[in-house]
């Protein structure tokens, strides 16, 4: 069944989305305070990749929706206004249009059906115990042998390593080469021998990511994406509508949505002082959307994005915490369970909201590295001799 | 940044050619030199930019104007303030004219509304009963109908340029609601005061005041809707003036980081200073987010709570960034930045006096709350 999305009314469009969304999402996907793991996401997965509608951004030869900005924007919009939960989408979000854009036809043809079918769950092994925020100071090293790549060294904060099949891998190619410029881009299967993962628990009690240790894993030759010591461009180079997505107003919106349950269900609108506080909460999230439609416009008028985009970043994932902290606060000693509580009929988890903002701050660039990114790149403000 | 790219083609034109004179006829000199006038402003150049349509943006073409909308005002606006100019251009073209333009059909149309376009008169607007208040709720002024005469009384406040004014529209609440009247003249001022950018704002005492009936521009019917009209206006216009202030203060504040040299190295260099200017150009970009919005849904018609759920959320924003602005420009600038030598002192003043008028943050975001949270819908 081939339907050009692109040609459709924007309001008969968005009718489709929100009624298969409406229809056809589990309950348990609704307005969750975590990351949903690969068991809880499965059913509404499959009937997403059933669907054909896995991967919306992605043309529609490599099995996607090939939505244009606008369908794409409206999209994804549909889904959040219904508060569906984030499922496993590493492969679909991230490597996917890596590949589309640097892989061969062979990874082409042989990744992308996996991924869109959610036959293939990926994990991004980037960060290192020493290579943080600094990434380019990686140490895991690949080395040749035959026609084999052998990995050596560690991987952390690897998000949902313990159930995905496969990961994508950043190693040093060139121990002599310029920090960035001695890394290359691999793909493994994580049952490769000499692949370890060991869970991290999180602050939240759960264990969304992990550790993995590379113990001499032999990988095949034509395993690497690109070309050998030509990684780090490739890793840094995300697509326009990925860039924008890390600056989506969804997160804040729905906690800001949280936080006004709990306060109409508590009489909290009687208090001048939480209508100011929420007032100005509400008016950052609406800035922040504003703003947010400002790119998105740029982008559909064809604009390329620039490095002044971290601002959503910054301001989207600092105003979500500023509303999960005002959560805390109105839930007084309810604020330290574990789990939904009631709060006078409302059912939230003021805690699980807390820890859920928290890492937004922190991955992707965090919001101090996002500064000083804006502070050179934009503002022209010279380097430090630090 | 997007914004200039996805602007119509004349509202460009219309912000370089503004920008063009304001470079020409209104630089830091020309600033200084008008706001030590006993006017705080300059007649010359106000009589310079009604010839090229400044004071008529809105009005229709057939009454001489030229028929632009909101995002056109907004667009002048910020370019004004890029330039801290200090003519009360807001003031007549957006609170009087509009007001004029907007209520009167009778025989002082045509008169007082070439008399403000062509900027012969200065005129202002007197409503204000208190301290913070905001629309048509909060009338100081009074009249009562007497025969062939309207009789008025109370006090209005902080009517800007009224003691060098030569006529004013004055709202007054009447038996059934609020009416407007054009007062021609002098205005009766009780207390002139100068305000911190040079330019003044006098309180009004209408007692004795007597009109004829044809001095009657807008009766109850109309004249509170057209009243919180011009007032949505004219913050729309404060709020782009306000960003202009605020772009402008934190790139002179850009440069001076790239130039002062302290401990062998530009203080620009530190990432404390860094951090924090970044704080302040994302806050400028979402006040710049919150104009276009307001001024969009300004240009689509919205019905005047929409308009004013959206015009004191801009108003709250760019009041409180530029502000905001204000404070670490002199903070980055140091000693330099206290002076009155100092270009910034001008846009710090400026920015004082117009995140107040009209409304200051607090005051606008208590007016969205009342708009948006009362009936139980969130943003």
């Amino acid at each position: 069944m081939n339907i050009d999305y692109n040609a459709m009314d924007e309001r008969a469009f968005r009718e489709m989305v929100r009624d298969f969304v409406w229809r056809e999402c589990p309950p348990g996907m609704i307005h969750q305070a975590r990351r949903m793991r690969w068991r809880e996401a499965k059913d509404w997965c499959l009937k997403l990749a059933a669907k054909g509608w896995s991967a919306p951004a992605w043309p529609v030869e490599h099995g996607g929706m090939g939505l244009n900005i606008d369908k794409l924007i409206a999209f994804q919009d549909e889904f959040d206004r219904a508060g569906v939960a984030r499922h496993p989408d590493i492969g679909l979000s991230m490597l996917g249009p890596l590949l589309i854009r640097f892989g061969s036809a062979q990874q082409k043809a042989h990744y992308l059906p996996r991924i869109a079918a959610f036959e293939d769950l990926w994990c991004q092994g980037y960060s290192e115990p020493g290579a943080g925020s600094d990434l380019a100071a990686l140490r895991t090293s690949a080395t040749s042998d035959g026609d084999h790549w052998v990995i050596d060294g560690q991987k952390i904060w690897t998000t949902l390593a313990q159930e995905a099949t496969d990961i994508f891998i950043l190693a040093r190619t060139d121990p002599q080469a310029r920090k960035q410029a001695g890394i290359s881009f691999f793909l493994a299967r994580m049952n490769t021998p000499g692949i370890t993962v060991r869970p991290i628990r999180t602050l939240a009690g759960d264990e969304e990511f992990c550790e993995v240790f590379l113990d001499q894993v032999r990988i095949p030759k034509h395993n690497i994406v690109g070309a050998v010591n030509g990684g780090w461009t490739m890793a840094k180079a995300l697509l326009g509508f990925e860039r924008l997505l890390h600056g989506s107003p969804k997160l804040a919106q729905m906690v800001l949505l949280r936080l006004e349950a709990m306060a109409r269900a508590t009489g909290r609108f009687a208090d001048p002082v939480f209508v100011e506080m929420f007032t100005r909460l509400s008016l950052d999230v609406a800035d922040l959307a504003a703003t947010y439609a400002r790119f998105a416009d740029g982008l559909k008028s064809g604009l390329s994005l620039g490095p002044e985009v971290s601002i959503l970043k910054i301001w989207g994932a600092e105003t979500a915490q500023r509303i999960t902290e005002a959560m805390l606060d109105m839930a007084e000693e309810q604020g330290a369970s574990r789990g939904a509580g009631d709060f006078g009929g409302a059912q939230v988890d003021p805690l699980g909201h807390y820890f859920l903002s928290r890492p937004g701050t922190i991955y992707g660039g965090s919001s101090e590295i996002q500064r000083n990114i804006l502070a050179k790149a934009v503002l022209g403000l010279p380097s430090s001799s630090l | 940044m997007f914004t200039s790219i996805a602007e119509p083609e004349h509202r460009r034109q219309l912000r370089d050619s503004a920008a063009d004179f304001l470079r020409r006829r209104c630089d830091a000199k020309a600033v200084r030199a008008a706001i030590e006038t006993v006017d705080g402003f300059s007649r010359e150049r106000w009589k310079a930019m009604a010839d090229l349509g400044w004071t008529a943006l809105l009005l229709p073409e057939k009454a001489g104007g030229l028929g632009l909308g909101f995002g056109d005002v907004a667009a002048l606006h910020h370019e004004v303030g890029k330039a801290a100019a200090p003519e009360p251009l807001a003031v007549v073209s957006l609170l009087v004219a509009q007001a004029v333009a907007r209520g009167c059909e009778g025989a002082l149309r045509e008169p007082v509304l070439n008399r403000l376009a062509s900027g012969d008169v200065i005129a202002t607007l007197a409503w204000q009963a208190a301290p913070g208040a905001l629309g048509s709720d909060r009338v100081g002024p009074h009249a009562v109908r007497s025969g062939s005469s309207w009789r008025l009384a109370g006090r209005a406040l902080f009517a800007p340029f009224a003691a060098r004014a030569d006529g004013l529209v004055v709202a007054a609440r009447v038996a059934s609601g609020v009416a407007l009247f054009w007062l021609d003249g002098a205005p009766p001022v009780l207390e002139d005061r100068r305000l911190a950018d040079g330019s003044t704002q006098a309180s009004l005492s209408f007692d004795g005041v007597h009109l004829g009936t044809d001095a009657l521009i807008a009766g109850p019917e109309s004249g509170a809707d057209i009243l919180d009209g011009v007032l949505d206006t004219a913050r729309l216009a404060a709020s782009a003036e306000l960003l202009g202030l605020a772009e402008r203060a934190f790139a002179m504040t850009m440069e001076h980081l790239k130039t002062r040299r302290q401990f062998g190295a530009p203080i620009g260099s530190f990432q404390a200073l860094q951090h924090r200017a970044v704080d302040h150009y994302i806050r400028i970009e979402l006040a710049r987010s919150a104009l276009e919005r307001a001024a969009r849904v300004m240009d689509c018609g919205a019905a005047a709570a929409e308009r004013g759920a959206e015009v004191s959320a801009a108003k709250a924003r760019c009041g409180d960034t530029a502000r905001d602005v204000a404070r670490d420009c002199i903070q980055m600038h140091g000693a330099i930045g206290y002076t009155a030598e100092c270009d910034l002192s001008l846009y710090v003043n400026r920015i004082l006096v117009l995140s107040t008028w009209l409304g200051a943050a607090r005051a606008h975001r208590d007016r969205w709350a009342a708009l948006r949270l009362r009936s139980g819908e969130a943003a």
